[in-house]
């Protein structure tokens, strides 16, 4: 038996079996990777969330400082000798 | 006209096929009795000592002037190609892939939290591009291994004693076998020594007294042992450029797919 014919030549089978690894390779891993991506969008509604709870604390603030205010110029403290002991 | 008187002429190659037919006969029988991890080698040698007294019958019967054959077989196998230069190249992009690889992922450990700025378009299309790149580097670490295991074969003239590798051009079959360790005691230095000096005394005799015929021998068994070696070297090269060839294809192909899927939507 020698050498003859079509020594060592490409097979499309070569070809077909390479692409159908690749390509289940690339699925997996393009799946994989799905943990980094796209997470901006989620941040982003989870830092509204925060911004949103974060105004509406601020405004409570600034109403209880207000009423603070005004009950302190209702009434001022009693000096500390005209006070019943 | 000077008629010369010749020697019945043997049927052509008659002889030839008969050794080559016991020597299948002996092969046939000799397979069954190869298991897993048994030594294999001894059971060819029934096969090498007939292959070798059809050679030696070969070597006696030749009626021509030895040297002018011997230069004849020197100059062919001074021109036969020992290399391929397809291997080397294949290794060196794999060796720059990997390399490029490593730094990548370097960078993309850096920068990992980064990614999360860009837009989910560019964020798709850097996750394909390290797919490809993923994969030529699997690419690259399987061609390299095949690589290897390549340079680790063993040769099939290396287990024959007589007509293998042919004394005056390979240690095998002139040197005592030395040992591969750098650090060697007193005793092992002082062995190896003594098979030095004892393997020159037999090589200088050797080459003194080699006798036209047994240099045809050497020259015709290395000349051959070189073309086996060059069928080897070039099909193992063949191979590696198919292995490299598939996996880049494929590589290449599957990033067009996905690209395709992206920008069709499916991604």
């Amino acid at each position: 038996m020698r050498y003859r014919g079509q020594i060592g030549e490409l097979k499309p089978w070569g070809f077909a079996i390479s692409i159908a690894l690749c390509l289940a390779f690339a699925l997996f891993a393009y799946s994989r990777f799905s943990f980094v991506m796209e997470p901006r969008i989620e941040v982003k509604a989870g830092e509204n969330d925060v911004l949103k709870r974060v105004s509406e604390l601020e405004a409570q603030v600034s109403d209880l400082k207000t009423q603070l205010a005004v009950l302190k110029k209702e009434k001022q403290p009693v000096p500390e000798s005209k006070r019943k002991k | 006209m000077v008629e010369t008187q010749q020697k019945p002429a043997r049927p052509a190659g008659d002889d030839l096929q008969a050794t080559i037919r016991k020597i299948e006969g002996l092969a046939r029988e000799q397979s069954r009795q190869i298991k897993w991890f048994s030594d294999w080698t001894v059971k060819f040698e029934p096969i090498e000592a007939e292959a070798d007294k059809f050679f030696k019958q070969l070597i006696e019967e030749f009626s021509g002037e030895p040297d002018d054959l011997i230069n004849v077989i020197k100059g062919r196998r001074e021109r036969l190609s020992l290399s391929s230069g397809i291997t080397n190249q294949i290794v060196s992009i794999c060796q720059q892939i990997l390399a490029f690889g490593a730094a990548g992922i370097a960078l993309t450990v850096g920068f990992i939290d980064k990614i999360r700025q860009l837009s989910v378009a560019v964020q798709k299309s850097l996750a394909i591009i390290g797919v490809f790149y993923s994969e030529l580097v699997l690419l690259s670490l399987v061609v390299l291994l095949w690589y290897m295991l390549q340079a680790r074969f063993r040769y099939p003239s290396l287990y024959f004693e007589n007509i293998g590798n042919a004394w005056p051009f390979f240690y095998y079959a002139t040197i005592t076998p030395v040992t591969r360790a750098p650090i060697q005691t007193a005793d092992q230095r002082f062995a190896a020594s003594v098979a030095y000096a004892k393997d020159f005394l037999n090589f200088t005799e050797k080459v003194l007294k080699e006798e036209p015929k047994e240099r045809l021998r050497a020259e015709l068994q290395q000349y051959f042992l070189l073309m086996s070696y060059q069928a080897y070297v070039h099909q193992f090269s063949l191979r590696l450029a198919s292995i490299f060839i598939y996996g880049f294809t494929g590589a290449v192909c599957t990033a067009v797919i996905m690209f395709a899927a992206f920008y069709g939507g499916l991604l």
